[in-house]
């Protein structure tokens, strides 16, 4: 199982180096499972949750900021089991 | 996309507006008797005109009503039904319904469902009456061609229509959780911000109110990763609050994102099956589940009686289809609530922040600007001139200084409106009241076109509203007595307004009883508002119905009576600048008397010294100016002084010691070079101010020191002065009132207007 350590700073501007980094991962795993580390996460935005929750990623680890921003955003459900797989 | 909805919508309701007062007018002649053609197009245009807007924004109440509305007055139209005073009351009762439903959709208060259906019924009766026709069959030759987008589901025949269940709806709302639903458009983050300021701000609110909020995320629109593009905007959120937040204190989150933002707020039904508080972690708010929606497909479903007649058969659902696609709601969850249509998307209510202007006053004052110019480039030249421009110059400033005057002028008038917008709701509220309190009265307007500062004519709707309902209530009496009293059953209002001396009058002035002012003074002495053993004048006891907690009323009515009123009234009407005074006459009436100020922003002052210090009467309050004759000054045995001026006693008020100013005042006492301004409130009463001297007389720029301050008794406001100098505006009817109220042995002839 391949791991994308995520950055420090969630924010706007992170967006889309996230959706990035994290494509570049699923990429590489050929189709494994790919788990985003949040252990060293400390802010977490809107954009950004919409990369995570879309990635359909677990997270592993999640720092207290990140599980703090699941609450606070409705989505604490999706810390442990990430969204269902999109279906066209 | 959205932000040009809200624009367009907001000319959609301007023309709302205009079209209603042109409904009220149409309808004002009609029941004058005027029943030209001219008027009854007019008024069939104007609802139609409303219908037609409302069914290109989906506001599907809204156009069901203005379109039974307009059936019936088609037949007024073709001459099927003759406009007897029975009818045209009919359809002032439906315009004001339409209104009502106006201000619904701008996000006002909802509709009673009872008095839609009343009214409805009522202009059915008339299509009914119109007979030949049938109204279903006459349905579809009155929708014209341009009127496209709207479900045309409605229902001409609905004699079983059932309102059940909005009266459980209507009385729930008031202990619901707030359900607040919003999804930020990409530019909200474009612009920096983001959803979880938001979050946090409304969980902040929840918490100050003692509760906690419960979020549920919308992912339904997230696509997948490589199909997304991350700076756009997918998620939307729906947010429950507890039952005690106010959805003002929602609305101030949303304050500086409400262009990149949608929101609705809504009270969550009653009838929700787990009390308002969706399970937590629900991935999706399941919308079917709000009661709301099922409610609507209940009030559309076709009658039984005649499906065959809709022009679309599956209407309800083609309802919703065309609802969700109408404005901004990207998502479902958006669309609910508009769809709901009862449970209200309560937008945030619209200032009205744009005025029409006449053309040719923009005219005017592009034409003084082009002066002001010339002027400029002529000061300009002096200036450089070598020598003898002194004189010149002089010249030259005077000219400006009358420009500037008339620029001043322009301006004001760019933003005068003729009270008449005011004035004619108020036949309304004087309609509605009569018909709670089964009384017949005629509201009278007079001056209608009075023009007044645009934040006046807004801010007079409510003091207005208030005396007019108390008018009806308490001072015209019932039909019975009036007959008793030798007066005709109906009763009289006149509302009128008029220029004064540089303020605006309004007058309210009732053919009724009367102040009854032993039932006065008996209620402020039960209520304690004044002691037992008080002797008061007839004016004293007149303005007594202002006290605060002061009500007449043996019983609460629904109208007035709730010991709030009057009160408020006052404070509204000082809050302006204003004045109220009341004149009475047992068995004739009473006559109240609002006196404000034309503008807030500038008056004509003149400058006088004080105590050293410089400050402004208003013009418009000094009667006269004159040296002090010490022959003339007369001193009461309470020590108060008193100024003989043509025979006529005032009382001198030393305006130093008057404003606490020591050093000079008391201590002083009269020196020769004294001047003496002999001011008026605007009833009329009269005190002769002492100052040390006359400076200047001068235009000077209000500013308010409440609000930069505070309130301090004897001044109205400050101003800057040519050097810079902060100088206070008196507020010459407090100072007069505070003396006259302090000197007992007035003449009974003086009208006091003891405004304090």
């Amino acid at each position: 199982m391949a791991n994308v350590t995520l950055p420090e700073r969630l924010d706007t501007s992170a967006a889309f180096a996230l959706k990035s980094e994290i494509e570049q991962a699923i990429q590489n795993a050929g189709g494994g499972q790919v788990a985003l580390d949040a252990s060293g996460v400390t802010y977490l935005g809107g954009l950004c949750l919409q990369v995570l929750l879309a990635s359909r990623c677990p997270l592993v680890t999640p720092s207290e900021p990140v599980v703090e921003a699941y609450a606070l955003f409705g989505v604490s459900t999706y810390l442990t089991e990430p969204l269902a797989p999109f279906k066209e | 996309m959205s932000g040009d909805m809200d624009d367009i919508l907001l000319v959609f309701f301007q023309e709302c507006e205009e079209q209603l007062q042109e409904l009220e007018r149409g309808l004002s002649a009609l029941s004058d008797g005027e029943s030209g053609k001219e008027t009854i197009n007019a008024v069939f245009r104007a609802v139609h005109s409303i219908k037609g807007g409302a069914a290109s924004f989906g506001l599907e109440n809204l156009v069901r009503f203005a379109h039974v509305f307009e059936s019936s007055l088609d037949g007024l139209r073709s001459g099927r039904v003759a406009p007897t005073p029975e009818i045209v009351k009919t359809f002032l009762k439906a315009m004001d319904v339409l209104s009502d439903l106006v201000a619904e959709a701008q996000g006002g208060a909802a509709v009673d469902q009872g008095r839609i259906a009343e009214s409805q019924t009522e202009l059915e009766a008339i299509i009914g009456e119109g007979g030949g026709s049938a109204p279903a069959a006459k349905q579809e030759d009155v929708i014209p061609a341009d009127f496209v987008p709207v479900p045309m589901d409605f229902e001409p025949v609905m004699a079983d229509f059932d309102f059940g269940d909005f009266g459980l709806e209507e009385d729930a709302p008031a202990a619901a959780a707030l359900v607040v639903t919003f999804s930020p458009h990409t530019a909200m983050y474009d612009r920096g911000d983001d959803a979880r300021n938001l979050l946090i701000g409304l969980a902040d609110v929840a918490v100050a109110h003692g509760g906690t909020s419960t979020v549920t995320c919308e992912t339904a629109a997230l696509p997948a990763l490589a199909d997304m593009k991350t700076e756009q905007s997918y998620l939307s959120w729906r947010v429950v609050l507890p039952a005690s937040v106010p959805e003002e204190s929602v609305h101030a989150v949303f304050d500086w994102v409400s262009d990149v933002c949608d929101v609705t707020i809504s009270r969550e039904g009653g009838s929700d099956p787990d009390g308002g508080e969706p399970a937590p972690e629900e991935p999706t708010p399941a919308l079917v589940e709000d009661p709301a929606p099922a409610t609507f497909k209940a009030e559309t479903e076709p009658a039984a009686a005649t499906p065959d007649l809709q022009p679309h058969p599956a209407s309800a659902s083609v309802v919703e289809k065309i609802m969700a696609e109408l404005p901004p709601p990207p998502t479902a969850a958006a669309s609910a609530p508009i769809a709901a249509g009862n449970t209200a998307a309560v937008r945030r209510p619209v200032e009205q922040a744009t005025i029409r202007v006449d053309l040719h006053r923009v005219d005017d004052l592009m034409d003084l600007v082009g002066e002001l110019v010339i002027a400029q480039a002529a000061l300009e030249s002096i200036g450089q001139r070598e020598e003898g421009g002194q004189q010149e110059m002089i010249k030259r400033i005077a000219s400006m200084k009358t420009l500037t005057r008339d620029i001043q002028d322009a301006v004001m008038a760019v933003r005068a409106q003729p009270v008449r917008s005011v004035f004619q709701r108020m036949q309304r509220v004087v309609r509605e009241a009569c018909s709670m309190t089964h009384k017949d009265v005629v509201l009278t307007l007079e001056g209608e076109d009075t023009e007044v500062d645009r934040t006046l004519v807004e801010k007079l709707s409510d003091p207005l509203t208030h005396m007019l309902r108390n008018a009806v209530d308490h001072g015209i009496e019932s039909a019975e007595d009036r007959i008793a009293a030798g007066k005709s059953p109906t009763g009289q209002i006149l509302l009128s307004a008029g220029h004064r001396s540089g303020r605006i009058l309004i007058t309210i002035k009732d053919d009724g009883g009367g102040i009854n002012h032993e039932r006065v003074l008996a209620i402020a002495i039960k209520r304690g508002i004044v002691a037992p053993d008080a002797v008061l004048t007839d004016d004293e006891i007149n303005n007594l119905i202002f006290a605060p907690g002061f009500s007449t009323a043996t019983t609460v009515s629904d109208l007035s009576g709730r010991g709030v009123g009057m009160d408020v009234v006052k404070q509204a009407i000082l809050g302006l600048g204003g004045r109220v005074t009341i004149s009475s006459v047992q068995g004739e009436g009473t006559t109240f008397c609002l006196s404000l100020p034309l503008t807030l922003a500038v008056l004509d002052g003149m400058l006088i010294v004080a105590a050293g210090s410089t400050m402004v009467v208003p013009v418009s309050s000094v009667v006269e100016t004159m040296m002090v004759n010490h022959k003339d000054i007369y001193m009461l045995p309470d020590g108060a002084n008193v100024v003989s001026i043509r025979g006529v006693c005032m009382p001198l008020i030393p305006l130093a010691s008057e404003l606490g100013l020591g050093g000079y005042g008391t201590s002083r006492g009269l020196s020769e070079d004294d001047v003496i301004l002999v001011v008026e409130n605007e009833s009329g009463a009269r005190a002769a101010l002492i100052v040390e001297d006359i400076r200047d007389q001068a235009q000077v720029v209000i500013k308010s020191i409440e609000k930069n301050y505070r309130q301090m008794p004897g001044v109205s406001a400050a101003t800057i002065l040519g050097d810079g100098s902060v100088s206070l505006i008196l507020d010459v009817p407090a100072l007069v009132a505070n003396a006259l109220g302090r000197i007992d042995t007035r003449p009974s002839d003086v009208r006091t207007g003891i405004a304090a």
